[in-house]
């Protein structure tokens, strides 16, 4: 299993969840420095909405705090931990089933090609820590390879993974069969694999 | 029945997991088979190391302050003291109601709370000042004629009967009900235009034992079995 980011001596931000786990606020008040501007980016992205991403990100680090301690080191970077706590906490709330129900703007997501994260220099550069600018970098090769991909199933990646479209929602969107889609999205994930395995084994 | 050894369907039900594909009940399944099968576990944390990392290509947005002050208010409720509710806390604590305070800092700061301008927390006791109901309302709450309802304490009733809210207003004027209060640990009154008008001059909210459905005659029928003034925290 690919554990990377993971044992260098640079691993601020999983030195600051572990200092949290124990405890310290400090840490835990420079972790969220570091990383909330990332993290509401996403949660803004996949919610569309600054009040609901708020709120998404306030969960996400009241979590962060309380769990802090099952933040296992040697399995993974301390960035892929804090994003999956966010992310789940952003796929809950945009579950169907929400008494608010969720009309997504479509329209906007239709807007936004994403160029910028395939173009995009990561501006993090600045960020707290070399663990991040890491992370930014395998980023460049993630986007190396979507950006290798055909139309069809990298526009089907990016609007799941950061818009959180689900199937249903994308075909909707793209006006394409359910079946067709789910296709795009299947082969476009088994390519990103297989590119990222060729740029890098350890991937 | 899916076989979830099935290295290849592993893979596949991972990346899917990971892109956020599975959602409600299926997303919940693969969380439960995840503790399970550690060939899974490890397969979606091959995809997290796949996909997360584009998360950085993504523009960073400052989140407003007021999102750091409250996940602060949540976790260090201590710290709550510095931000302005110290008066609150002590008339509280000095009842001995410490605990019923921590839980009520803890409530509000989980009740759904956008553009909130304050909240108002009311704890009513019963006639041996034991905590019974916390009720809590932000002003955007209140705005929507919604009151949120924490049950601490179920006593025994008599078959047949309900509980009923009211807010009390002194000086001689009626009590206006604010509904029934079911038996669930949390819940939402709504309330009427009339209880939402006449909230800002609360004094305090009473809770009365009445027939199963409530007061008919639109007065507590009885006396209140728990009461608690209702104090504003700016948080």
């Amino acid at each position: 299993m690919p554990i990377v980011g993971a044992g260098g001596a640079s691993d601020l931000l999983a030195d600051l969840i572990v200092a949290s786990a124990r405890g310290d606020q400090r840490a835990f008040q420079r972790l969220y420095r570091a990383t909330s501007n990332t993290l509401f980016g996403l949660a803004l992205r996949m919610l569309k909405r600054r009040e609901w991403a708020e709120e998404v990100l306030q969960e996400s680090f009241v979590s962060v705090w309380r769990h802090a301690a099952r933040y296992d080191q040697t399995k993974g970077a301390a960035m892929t931990w804090l994003i999956r706590i966010v992310r789940n906490q952003a796929l809950d709330w945009i579950h169907p089933s929400r008494p608010d129900g969720f009309e997504r703007s479509y329209a906007r997501a239709a807007d936004l090609l994403d160029d910028d994260l395939l173009n995009a220099v990561g501006d993090l550069i600045a960020a707290d820590g070399a663990e991040m600018v890491d992370y930014a970098r395998r980023a460049d090769s993630i986007a190396a390879c979507l950006a290798a991909l055909d139309g069809r199933q990298r526009q089907s990646l990016v609007l799941v993974f950061f818009h959180g479209l689900s199937h249903g929602d994308l075909a909707r969107h793209l006006q394409q069969p359910l079946g067709t889609v789910k296709a795009w999205v299947r082969r476009g994930l088994v390519r990103l694999a297989e590119c990222l395995a060729a740029s890098n084994p350890r991937m | 029945m899916m076989r979830y050894e099935n290295e290849q369907l592993q893979d596949r039900l991972a990346a899917e997991f990971v892109l956020g594909n599975l959602r409600g009940a299926a997303r919940s399944r693969l969380v439960m088979l995840m503790r399970r099968h550690s060939g899974l576990r490890c397969k979606v944390a091959q995809w997290e190391e796949r996909l997360f990392p584009l998360v950085m290509r993504a523009p960073q947005v400052k989140a407003p302050p007021r999102v750091w002050r409250t996940i602060h208010a949540r976790i260090w409720p201590d710290a709550v003291e510095s931000l302005g509710v110290r008066a609150w806390w002590r008339r509280l604590a000095t009842g001995g109601l410490a605990a019923v305070a921590l839980a009520a800092i803890a409530y509000i700061a989980v009740a759904p709370r956008r553009e909130t301008a304050f909240t108002m927390v009311a704890v009513l006791s019963d006639t041996h000042a034991r905590p019974g109901i916390l009720v809590s309302w932000t002003s955007r709450q209140a705005a929507n004629r919604q009151l949120g309802m924490r049950i601490l304490a179920h006593p025994s009733m008599p078959p047949d009967t309900s509980w009923q809210a009211w807010l009390l207003r002194g000086q001689g004027a009626a009590p206006i009900s604010l509904g029934i209060v079911t038996t669930e640990e949390t819940q939402v009154l709504e309330i009427s235009p009339a209880a939402a008008d006449a909230l800002q001059g609360a004094v305090s909210i009473g809770v009365s034992v009445e027939a199963m459905g409530g007061s008919v005659t639109g007065r507590p029928g009885g006396p209140y079995v728990l009461e608690g003034p209702g104090l504003r925290v700016d948080l």
